[in-house]
């Protein structure tokens, strides 16, 4: 894929010939690693940006660093719905009918 | 906090607000007296001194009353607990109990002055430093309703469990076969408070005596105010009266230096952001002692995290910061006592503090073991955001079930 027409540098003969296309592929491959360089550098500078803007608001954060039992509780009604929702299913399975399914509250 | 992209927890630029609470605002609690501007902030700065002044009466009143009740004989009647799993495991109650490991490491700190043998204040402190992670484990559970959320934040939570937890399995057998703790607090504080210290025990000795001179006639005055009491139980109420006084005082101070300290706090977060992780590190450590409390930092590290905004690596170093950073509070208790008192005081604090850097450099400092607290953070919220039964099991068997029942299978069976 040499082209002949390619010049080549005067006396130097320790470099082949590079095509056109080789050069235009290596210029793409560059401009592609300078494309991704930035596409890191902005999703990093983006990131500080929200981890400062974050940071703004530590105020409300710092009034939230306490304990609020109502949403403990909250969790726990939860887990416990989860845990009742699962009760069914395995109940599904028992082809005696002897489940906790029917006993259950 | 290095700003980098982390694996484990992606970062997600349209993540949910981790908590549907409204935003709540921080207000000094001497708002209410109908202070305002310049003057609400003089008086904020000096309840804080008035707050610490009556901590380290606290101290010396629970020193006092420890040693009255015991009448010298500590070792003895606390012999049940000189098994230190029992002594870590009431540490670790206690400080779940009142969501404040500065309390129990004060409290700590007095019963150490009045007679409380080291090798039940050393796994004690340590227990405290588990107790303390429950804090910021229940802020976590808020955020059940959003999954992501709650993954990210439960995660930022549990990976402080996990560091304080591998502290206690790599340092408690250390302790109990070479009293690595014990020996290095003990050189410590000769040197910082002994006779023959030097210049540096010179300097802690005229603080101490200027301090006790200073808190020594309000803890006189409670001590005479119940003196009627017959011992033991004159004692045991000296010591009530300054658990309850340390627990009111740092709730106090707390909140207090939250409204005082939030925009030097966010200065130095501000300035920690796209750093390395010992800025992490030191900005935890700086926060924690602006603000005189670990868990108000490492809850804090829950929406962050949460948010999505910081990564549970980035997470990871201000948490443990907030170990060392909390450590202060000891340091300053320790204050309450002069001459002999005074030195067996400030070593309990530096077994605190000692605990905490040797965790810091041991498991922070070694790839291998710096990866497990990680490891074991991201498993853990995985399963409890599938399942929240995990996350219930994880805080009532670690935080309850598992110290009562050491504590009843080693004092009761």
């Amino acid at each position: 894929m040499t082209d002949p027409g390619y010049p080549t540098p005067e006396g130097d003969d320790r470099l082949p010939p590079r095509s056109i296309e080789e050069e235009l592929e290596e210029i793409l491959r560059e401009a592609e690693s300078s494309i991704s360089a930035l596409r890191k550098d902005l999703a990093e500078q983006r990131l500080r940006a929200r981890q400062h803007a974050e940071i703004d608001r530590l105020e409300e954060h710092l009034a939230s660093t306490r304990v609020r039992w109502s949403e403990v509780r909250a969790f726990f009604d939860e887990v416990i719905d989860e845990l009742r929702r699962r009760r069914p299913v395995s109940g599904a399975d028992d082809p005696t009918g002897t489940s906790a399914e029917g006993t259950a509250p | 906090m290095s700003s980098s992209t982390e694996r484990e927890i992606p970062v997600q630029a349209d993540a949910p607000a981790p908590s549907e609470s409204p935003a709540a605002a921080l207000r000094s609690p001497l708002e209410r007296f109908g202070l305002q501007g310049q003057t609400l902030q003089v008086a904020n700065w000096l309840a804080v001194v008035v707050g610490i002044y009556l901590l380290i009466t606290a101290v010396n009143v629970i020193g006092g009353g420890f040693k009255a009740a015991t009448g010298g004989q500590a070792a003895d009647l606390f012999a049940f607990a000189s098994n230190p799993f029992v002594a870590l495991m009431v540490g670790v109650v206690a400080t779940a109990a009142t969501q404040s490991s500065s309390t129990t490491t004060s409290v700590t700190v007095g019963l150490a002055a009045g007679g409380l043998p080291m090798e039940i204040v050393v796994p004690m402190l340590m227990g405290a430093n588990i107790g303390t992670t429950l804090t910021n484990t229940l802020v976590s559970l808020g955020m059940v309703r959003d999954k992501e959320a709650f993954r990210r934040g439960f995660s930022a939570a549990t990976v402080h469990d996990f560091f304080n937890l591998l502290a206690v399995v790599i340092f408690l057998p250390l302790e109990m076969i070479f009293g690595l703790l014990e020996r290095s607090s003990s050189w410590l504080s000769g040197q910082t408070s002994g006779t023959d210290g030097g210049v540096v025990a010179a300097v802690f000795a005229g603080i101490g005596t200027v301090v006790d001179g200073v808190t020594e006639p309000l803890a006189n005055l409670l001590e005479s105010v119940t003196a009627f009491i017959p011992e033991p139980w004159h004692g045991i109420v000296m010591i009530a009266i300054g658990i309850g006084l340390i627990l009111a005082v740092i709730n106090v101070i707390g909140r207090l230096l939250k409204v005082l300290m939030v925009g030097r706090a966010a200065k130095v977060l501000h300035t920690a952001i796209g750093r390395g992780p010992l800025t992490g590190i030191a900005s935890g450590m700086v926060v924690t002692v602006m603000v005189q409390s670990s868990s108000t930092t490492t809850s804090l590290a829950i929406p962050l995290a949460g948010s999505g905004s910081f990564s549970l690596r980035q997470i990871y170093p201000v948490t443990i910061g907030a170990n060392i950073g909390t450590t202060i509070t000891a340091l300053i208790a320790a204050f309450a006592f002069t001459g002999l008192e005074a030195e067996t005081a400030l070593q309990a604090a530096f077994v605190h503090l000692l605990f905490n850097l040797y965790a810091t450099i041991v498991i922070f400092g070694l790839p291998p073991l710096r990866v497990i607290p990680l490891r074991g953070a991201t498993w853990l919220a995985g399963l409890a955001a599938e399942k929240k039964v995990w996350a219930a099991v994880w805080v009532l068997g670690v935080f309850v079930a598992l110290p009562l029942a050491l504590i009843f299978a080693t004092v009761i069976l």
